[in-house]
């Protein structure tokens, strides 16, 4: 059991019950639904295939694998520049917003609640790099650490999604399991990509982000 | 590659407090980039660059460094649509570097890149913005040669764009384009072609243009899509897809009128014939 002596604070770090404030946002997801590009199960679980999954393979998995080595290096000035770079990497105002407010209160219950002998500071408080400083500060390898955020990438958008669409439980659930087998398989390489070679392009996506900021009408932050 | 070109262009602009005026102080063209002469119209210095050979081939590079010192005030256009050739191997490169002094403005707003047949680029694009700076900076990506039936057959379309404020990065953004793989991101579903545009503000006045084209309807929203938004203080982008050409162009000018109310100096003629 030593080996996995990390596992039980992985385990509540992915916790949706976790009070992080992810329940209040939908990243986008409801603006592309506004935007009736996504409107049912068919179109939501292609969404998250095809749109997120590339999200977190050039961005999200990548930004957590060199945080975790900066932080296993204790290396602060890596850790500021690739939270920095997180930031810059959002497409929209409400996106980078999203991103930091997760992050800062992620950072804040790991503080209060687990280890607060850990004094990190940092200017946005990106939730891929926090979560890197958490893992590595835990013990936590990069394997189960990537696992972790894809895990709760799809399943925040999944939980927002069962708000906004005419999707059920057991249909998200199952578009879960067929997204999470999907994108295994690329976190290899999701991790190894180079600093100078993330970043992502999709510009339906970001436009529905952005059309969101002004929506008359709204259920989520982002 | 024979027969391929590798040009590095060096423009430099400063404002010269005698006359009153910007003027561009170095010139360095020819190979694939030439310059029309400047036209000072009173505020606003306009050039278009041109590339004789309407695009680049394969195996051709161009770096293009555009540096604007202080208070230099420069318009930039091109007088047609920039092609990639067709290059049934080998790739093209393009690097793009501006960098815009305190208190300078930078107007960039070139006609369309148009990515041909078997085509493979990889183009990046570095923004450096000093204290005070602004810009209005357009980017333009066409899906093919449309008009000759061409659409979505360009091998690879790789572009990287950054931007960064006194040194402080503010965006990064990469696109892989490999249509034989997918037409996705640069697809709406239900549109057989798709325009994209993205419009990058800088300066005092970007958060009042965002908040103004963000209560706006550009074009048919059939046939147009676009959101507005403030990506860091004084930065924002309008970004805009389309289901033709005709339609980007025309958003695009509607677009341009709009910011005008916010920053004059896109009042800037282009001398266009």
């Amino acid at each position: 059991m030593t080996a996995y002596h990390w596992l039980p604070r992985l385990l509540h770090f992915t916790d949706s019950a976790s009070p992080v404030g992810g329940y209040a946002h939908s990243f986008g997801l409801e603006g592309v639904c506004q935007m009736g590009l996504v409107h049912d199960a068919v179109t939501l679980s292609q969404f998250l295939k095809r749109d997120v999954a590339h999200a977190l393979r050039t961005i999200d998995l990548p930004l957590l694998a060199h945080g975790h080595q900066a932080a296993m290096d204790s290396a602060q000035e890596a850790l500021d520049r690739l939270d920095h770079l997180s930031w810059a990497l959002r497409p929209t105002h409400q996106l980078r917003e999203a991103t930091s407010k997760i992050g800062r209160q992620q950072w804040r219950l790991y503080q209060k609640t687990w280890n607060p002998a850990v004094q990190i500071t940092f200017v946005h408080y990106q939730s891929p790099i926090v979560l890197a400083v958490i893992c590595a500060h835990e013990g936590i390898p990069l394997e189960p650490a990537l696992h972790a955020i894809t895990y709760q990438t799809y399943a925040a958008l999944l939980q927002a999604a069962l708000k906004l669409l005419p999707v059920g439980p057991t249909a998200t659930q199952q578009i879960l399991t067929e997204s999470l087998d999907a994108l295994v398989p690329h976190l290899d390489e999701a991790a190894r990509l180079p600093e100078a070679a993330i970043g992502s392009f999709n510009p339906v996506w970001d436009i529905g982000a952005a059309r969101h900021e002004t929506a008359p009408a709204r259920l989520f932050i982002s | 590659m024979v027969g391929s070109l590798q040009s590095h262009a060096q423009l430099t602009f400063r404002y010269d407090q005698e006359r009153q005026r910007t003027v561009l102080t170095q010139r360095k063209a020819g190979g694939l980039c030439h310059l029309s002469k400047p036209y000072w119209d009173g505020e606003v210095l306009g050039l278009q660059l041109v590339n004789p050979t309407a695009g680049l081939f394969s195996g051709d590079s161009l770096h293009l460094e555009v540096t604007l010192g202080a208070h230099a005030q420069v318009a930039l256009t091109s007088p047609s649509a920039s092609r990639y050739h067709t290059m049934p191997e080998g790739r093209a490169h393009l690097t793009q570097t501006f960098t815009i002094g305190l208190g300078g403005w930078l107007d960039y707003w070139p006609e369309m890149t148009i990515p041909q047949r078997d085509s493979d680029v990889c183009q990046t694009t570095a923004i450096h913005l000093q204290e005070g700076s602004s810009m209005a900076f357009l980017d333009l990506m066409a899906p093919g040669r449309v008009a000759h039936g061409e659409h979505y057959q360009f091998r690879r379309l790789e572009t990287r764009l950054v931007i960064f404020r006194e040194g402080q990065q503010l965006v990064q953004e990469r696109c892989v384009l490999e249509p034989a793989q997918s037409i996705w991101p640069l697809h709406v579903p239900g549109w057989d072609l798709c325009y994209y545009g993205a419009v990058w503000i800088s300066g005092a006045q970007a958060a009042p243009a965002i908040a103004h084209i963000q209560g706006l309807d550009l074009g048919e929203r059939a046939n147009c899509l676009h959101g507005a938004t403030l990506v860091a203080n004084q930065l924002g982008v309008i970004r805009i897809l389309t289901r033709s050409s005709f339609t980007l162009r025309q958003a695009l000018h509607e677009l341009r009128q709009h910011l005008r109310t916010h920053e004059n100096r896109l009042a800037t003629h282009f001398r266009k014939l």
